[in-house]
């Protein structure tokens, strides 16, 4: 199956377009401005604004399905930077639905359209109202109602994370906080935002296997939940990162001094945003109907986030060498 | 024809991708981030891209894969940078892309862009005038030695890769090789366009005195013409077929009269003794070393202007049907984009 991706260099996109060629698929993407590190992917420059040149992209491109990861996705920017927001995920997957009409398409969303929802109704099902409390959660709630109005897929991502993940993302910063720590380059604080909000997180690998199956098997006009079930805050996750930062830390530094990572955390409060929801943890029924299960539990995601933090590997498409 | 760029972001490679981008499937290599796409102007409608890196073996495979010719157009074109780095994307990348041409099914067809530089000054020539039946031999880099020395990496890593060039004809690959003049024209500033730099310099009053003898001749070449040049290449050339794609032979002095003549800007009239320039060179060279910029002079670039680089495009008009424009037409033209992109202001 031949795949066109948005977003292609971005934290999805990128390990879903690895996913595929190692399944030996063919993989298509588009690009604006900067080419993104992505080998053996074939890409198309294409402004997500431009329509004329999205349409040339893909058919250029005449891909089986269109997977929709481009777009602006941090919560905080999407207050200071509310234009771009809409103009990119509202206008920019217009386009892209306009430009792929006729073929098979899964257009990403995220569980923020969901909003506060009573702890009673969680874990989240698909039916569930929307109530978006933040532009970011307004053009995704847009973007999915114009997609499922041309009959695309659409899957409600709840939090994924894992390797290559931006640092502008709360566990990614703790990984790299950690690591300066480790390495000795700044003093043994770690500096957190609020950490009482709750949330369902899947490991990056498990969402590129959804986004293959959707592409694949996807209903078309059906929303898909993507999401473990679980919950947890984002304190807890922090106390695992760091129970994982210091097993590698002893583990490597049996010889060296340094002792370990151990932190203290602080409340900085620069990094604690304006709205917070509460809890968003979803029910992936349907997904799973389609053969998909999280394989990967918060574990394994950050201990991988470790190590590309801690540079125990190459951070992700980085070194990497196409398949000949 | 389904066909790979190599070099497709640099000063002659987005010409080349406009000219042959209506005609041909294009796919081009690129780097990845900081690798130059940067943004200025997006590739034709339907040109594929692909990340790589022509020094990486693994990835010019990747990018080959399915094409049945590929025009190398890559190449480091700087000013200062290390001697090792000049091999390794000069003479390697053109390994990377001869092995992978070859391991396509069939064979895909290699079109190689060296440079004048890899023939060699024309001073010794018949008429002070070379062709492509020139093979320079030299050594050593910048000082000793008897015979030629090359006058610096960019002059003995086309060499040398010209001479892989051949071996591999030899060899019985389907390669052609073209020999660009002294390219100059609207695009990209890189450092590769040197001559419309210089051009800048003297609209901008930026230079006291004038840099070379005047008497030298050079073969100053128009960007689009050598790009439909590289196409009649890639569209009719023979098998083992090497072309100059030059223009004018102008001498020096010709060329600044006719730039005075066409902005209307008076251009230096004193000329910068060759000895002194050299030592402005060499204290800018190892300023520019030490701030990690890119100096404007430096010994070797004066030594470049101390030769005839004066060549024949005859047998590419003869075998392809090449022609080139005269320079005065293809400088009005220069000045005219340099007017137009506000980059000067008559």
């Amino acid at each position: 199956m031949h795949l066109l991706l948005t977003g292609v260099g971005g934290f999805v996109g990128s390990r879903l377009a690895r996913l595929l060629l190692a399944h030996g698929e063919r993989v298509s993407g588009t690009f604006f401005e900067e080419v993104p590190r992505v080998p053996g992917v074939t890409l198309y420059e294409a402004d997500l604004l431009d329509a004329a040149a999205m349409a040339a992209a893909v058919r250029a491109a005449a891909p089986d399905a269109v997977v929709h990861l481009a777009g602006l996705s941090h919560v905080g920017e999407s207050w200071t930077r509310m234009a771009e927001y809409f103009r990119v995920n509202v206008l920019g997957t217009e386009n892209l639905l306009a430009a792929a009409a006729g073929r098979r398409v899964v257009v990403a969303s995220s569980a923020e359209v969901y909003g506060v929802v009573p702890e009673s109704e969680q874990p989240i099902g698909e039916q569930q109202r929307l109530d978006p409390r933040t532009p970011y959660a307004l053009t995704k709630a847009a973007a999915e109602r114009l997609a499922l109005g041309r009959g695309a897929v659409v899957a409600r991502c709840f939090n994924l994370v894992g390797p290559g993940q931006s640092t502008r993302f709360a566990l990614p910063a703790f990984a790299a906080q950690l690591a300066a720590i480790a390495r000795g380059e700044r003093e043994a604080v770690l500096r957190v935002g609020n950490l009482s909000a709750r949330r369902d997180f899947v490991h990056v690998d498990d969402g590129a296997e959804a986004y293959r199956l959707l592409a694949e098997r996807g209903r078309p006009g059906e929303i898909y939940n993507l999401a473990s079930g679980r919950a947890f805050s984002l304190a807890e996750a922090l106390d695992r990162l760091i129970a994982i930062a210091a097993i590698a830390a002893t583990a490597a530094s049996a010889a060296s001094a340094g002792g370990g990572v151990p932190a203290r955390v602080e409340i900085d409060p620069e990094r604690v945003r304006s709205v917070d929801l509460p809890l968003l943890a979803g029910d992936a029924t349907r997904l799973r109907t389609l053969g998909w299960e999280a394989r990967r539990g918060l574990d394994e995601a950050l201990a991988d986030l470790w190590t590309e933090a801690s540079g125990a590997a190459a951070a992700p498409g980085d070194a990497e060498r196409v398949p000949a | 024809m389904k066909t790979l760029v190599t070099g497709a972001t640099g000063f002659l490679g987005r010409r080349l991708v406009a000219e042959l981008a209506p005609r041909h499937a294009l796919r081009v290599l690129v780097r990845p981030r900081g690798g130059g796409a940067g943004g200025r102007g997006a590739f034709p409608e339907g040109v594929e891209v692909m990340a790589g890196d022509v020094a990486d073996a693994a990835s010019v495979r990747h990018a080959m894969a399915g094409c049945e010719a590929v025009v190398h157009a890559a190449a480091l074109v700087k000013i200062l940078a290390p001697a090792a780095e000049f091999d390794r994307i000069n003479v390697g990348g053109l390994e990377n892309v001869l092995a992978a041409a070859r391991a396509e099914a069939g064979g895909a067809k290699v079109i190689y862009v060296s440079s004048f530089m890899a023939l060699g000054p024309s001073e010794g020539g018949p008429g002070g005038v070379l062709d492509e039946s020139a093979a320079p031999a030299g050594f050593g880099e910048g000082t000793g030695g008897g015979g030629r020395i090359w006058i610096n990496s960019y002059e003995r890593t086309k060499a040398l890769a010209d001479r892989k060039a051949r071996r591999a004809i030899a060899a019985g690959q389907d390669v052609v090789v073209v020999y660009p003049g002294v390219i100059y024209g609207p695009g990209e500033m890189t450092e590769g366009n040197l001559v419309v730099r210089h051009v800048l310099d003297l609209l901008h009053r930026r230079l006291p005195a004038l840099l070379g003898t005047p008497g030298r001749r050079w073969c100053h070449v128009f960007v689009d013409d050598v790009a439909r040049g590289i196409g009649l290449a890639l569209e009719h050339a023979p098998p083992g077929g090497r072309y100059v794609l030059g223009g004018e032979n102008t001498a020096l002095g010709d060329f600044y009269r006719l730039v005075e003549e066409l902005s209307g800007v008076p251009v230096p009239r004193r000329r910068l003794p060759d000895g002194l320039a050299t030592t402005i060179g060499a204290v800018q060279k190892a300023w520019a070393r030490l701030r990690g910029t890119t100096p404007a002079l430096t010994p070797d670039l004066v030594e470049v202007y101390r030769h005839d680089w004066a060549y024949s495009s005859a047998r590419a008009a003869a075998e392809m049907g090449y022609t080139f424009r005269p320079l005065r037409e293809g400088l009005a033209a220069t000045l005219a984009w340099l007017q137009e992109t506000g980059q000067w202001r008559r």
